[in-house]
């Protein structure tokens, strides 16, 4: 016996509207980074936001479970909102070397779905991101990630509640990394 | 002066004059300089590996490297740590391809020769068997002769492992000699062990500039001022000034091991909540109240607040991270880093350092975004040929030093803003790269040879 799931027309357009809503605040935020408007990147943030990145090792098929590391443990970033405004002060403070000149980011966000709808204000998106960083006369480097952000949606817009951010590098490819994903 | 005979001659087949604070440029960017450099330094030096506690059970492993080489760190049936190199003795693949996991054999991909490195034949590279033996080799193939080649010694000093392709460097206690002080130092603070996950990245550096910033306490307040001021606006915490000392001490150990310890009392228990925070003290307010861990430290190691410890030729501690340079090329290396945690504070705190280690250093680190900017352009600098004539200066407080030897630890110069660590580095890289036969010809008087 197959059981059929009635999604009503209205239910239909509310989440496609949603995921919309939701592909146009992503979209604005990599614009805002790219724009280098750090200050106004935090307000896409919750005040409880956990924004992470966990290392990540090459491991055999058999062993891929432990391919990153977790929560609690070592990650290249595991920031309060406290955390990421230290570090826009920092970006701001007109001494810092490794983004003074400053890089020149291009952030292309796409793959863009919902995975878990809990209410029509909180949800959990996945999206794929390629974060291209010149820098310098250097020609480029490029980062490519799984996003995992935990969306709700407060005052009228979506607001960044957590991100996750899975590399798919094990090894660094350049010396440092002072912009967000 | 006592040094060594030797000494003055090696500097100058190298072309350094370090009487006077002079590093030749070419050291960094010359090809021929690397080459000798992996012969006589990298397969010669006792090089760190890892924690024994990363491979904790039998098959437990880990890859990593020594000089330009991928080496499998195991440990075997018998609860021994073994090094091999991870180069199939058929046609040179690697026979294993991961960071981590645990097996108890490494099969080839591409013929399938096999090799157990837990069980018996270890002893011997390894090799358990060859597909095709009768048919292809009519059982003439000797498994002994054909095994994975071993790192020719691996010792252990208090869990962390170190190799060595040279069988007649010392043992790795002589080797780490009198900086076993700093080391048991910090092990002695609380119940260290190893956490999952070594960070990884490569920069367009050479080597030795990230070394000698081991012992470069004067670019602090430069290179880091905005973190300085980052924590300043959101904390009030004090920028710190050029040229300002802090209280503290440096010690130059033989083989080229240097050290920088600031010290401080209090308990500096950071507000964490207030953002991030510089030093990481989480914790301190733990082992200092500890009245066992104090009686053990003694007076002057309880006093150490920070550290920058740099073991000839390319480990670097700093705090409870263990951080490896390893030269990829003459302008690239790959740093790796591995953290300890105290299990014996509350989990929180344990958390809470882990963070706030991770959120200073490595590429994303808020501190070390800087370091890498800093190497980066020095190598880059250091390649110009017009200006290859003109000599690093290497000079502060070099005349200038003040010396205690009163038992508490090796003897200790009383400032740490001097250059004398990276003088010392660069004594003992001359020696090394002379290619004399151990003991390599080191100034018997330690800190005063640096004059």
């Amino acid at each position: 016996m197959t059981q059929t799931t009635a999604v009503s027309a209205a239910d239909a357009v509310a989440a496609y509207l949603r995921l919309n809503e939701i592909q146009e605040m992503l979209i604005a935020e990599a614009a805002i980074l790219d724009q280098r408007e750090y200050r106004q990147w935090l307000a896409f943030l919750t005040a409880d936001v956990r924004y992470w990145m966990p290392i990540r090792s090459t491991r055999a098929a058999n062993d891929v479970q432990h391919e990153f590391t977790k929560l609690g443990e070592p990650a290249f970033y595991d920031e309060t909102y406290r955390d990421l405004e230290s570090r826009v002060v920092k970006l701001e403070s007109g001494w810092s070397w490794a983004e003074d000149p400053p890089s020149r980011t291009r952030h292309f966000v796409t793959n863009v779905r919902i995975l878990e709808t809990r209410s029509e204000t909180d949800v959990t998106v996945e999206s794929n991101i390629l974060l291209y960083r010149a820098r310098l006369d250097n020609a480029g480097d490029v980062w490519s990630a799984r996003r995992v952000d935990e969306l709700r949606r407060v005052e009228g817009g979506w607001k960044i509640a957590g991100r996750s951010i899975y590399l798919d590098h094990t090894v660094f490819n350049t010396n440092n990394l002072g912009v967000f994903f | 002066m006592t040094g060594a005979p030797n000494n003055a001659a090696d500097e100058a087949a190298a072309g350094l004059d370090l009487r006077r604070g002079l590093v030749p440029r070419s050291i960094f960017a010359d090809p021929s300089v690397y080459d000798l450099e992996q012969q006589q330094i990298f397969r010669r030096c006792w090089l760190f590996l890892g924690h024994e506690g990363q491979i904790p059970n039998t098959g437990d492993y880990l890859t990593t490297r020594m000089a330009d080489t991928n080496i499998i760190v195991c440990r075997d049936v018998d609860g021994h740590v073994r090094a091999l190199v991870n180069s199939c003795r058929h046609r040179g693949n690697a026979v294993c391809r991961t960071d981590g996991g645990n097996s108890r054999t490494f099969t080839c991909p591409y013929h399938g020769w096999a090799y157990d490195l837990q069980g018996k034949r270890v002893e011997s590279g390894g090799l358990i068997n060859v597909p095709g033996m009768k048919p292809y080799y009519n059982d003439k193939l000797d498994l002994n002769e054909w095994g994975l080649v071993p790192v020719a010694k691996v010792e252990s000093y208090r869990g962390l492992i170190f190799g060595t392709f040279d069988p007649e460097a010392p043992t790795l206690e002589e080797f780490l000699g009198e900086m076993r002080w700093a080391i048991d130092m910090i092990l002695d603070r609380g119940d260290l062990r190893p956490t999952p996950g070594v960070v990884r990245w490569r920069s367009d550096a050479n080597w030795k500039f990230a070394a000698d910033n081991g012992g470069d306490n004067a670019h602090v307040q430069i290179t880091h001022r905005s973190a300085f001021l980052a924590f300043s606006k959101l904390n009030g915490a004090p920028v710190p000034k050029v040229g300002t000392a802090n209280p503290g001490f440096t010690i130059l150990t033989k083989y080229g091991h240097m050290g920088n310890f600031q010290t401080g009392l209090g308990n500096h228990k950071p507000d964490l909540s207030k953002g991030f925070q510089f030093a990481s003290n989480t914790g301190m307010e733990y082992w200092r109240n500890r009245p066992e861990t104090i009686a053990k430290l003694g007076p002057l190691k309880t006093s150490v607040m920070r550290y920058n410890i740099n073991i000839f030729p390319n480990l670097f501690i700093i705090d409870r991270l263990f951080i490896v340079r390893h030269p990829v090329a003459p302008s690239e290396m790959e740093q790796r880093f591995t953290a300890l945690y105290d299990a014996s504070t509350p989990e929180h705190v344990q958390a809470e350092e882990l963070r706030t280690t991770y959120r200073r250093l490595g590429p994303t680190g808020f501190l070390e975004q800087e370091d890498g900017e800093n190497f980066i352009e020095s190598t880059r600098g250091t390649s110009y040929s017009t200006v290859m004539d003109r000599d690093l200066n290497y000079a502060m407080g070099i005349d200038e030093q003040e010396i205690v030897d009163d038992g508490q630890s090796p003897p200790r110069i009383t400032t740490m803003l001097n250059e004398h660590g990276q003088l010392w580095f660069y004594r003992n890289w001359a020696a090394a790269v002379s290619g004399r036969p151990w003991p390599l010809p080191h100034p018997e008087a330690k800190v005063e040879a640096v004059r």
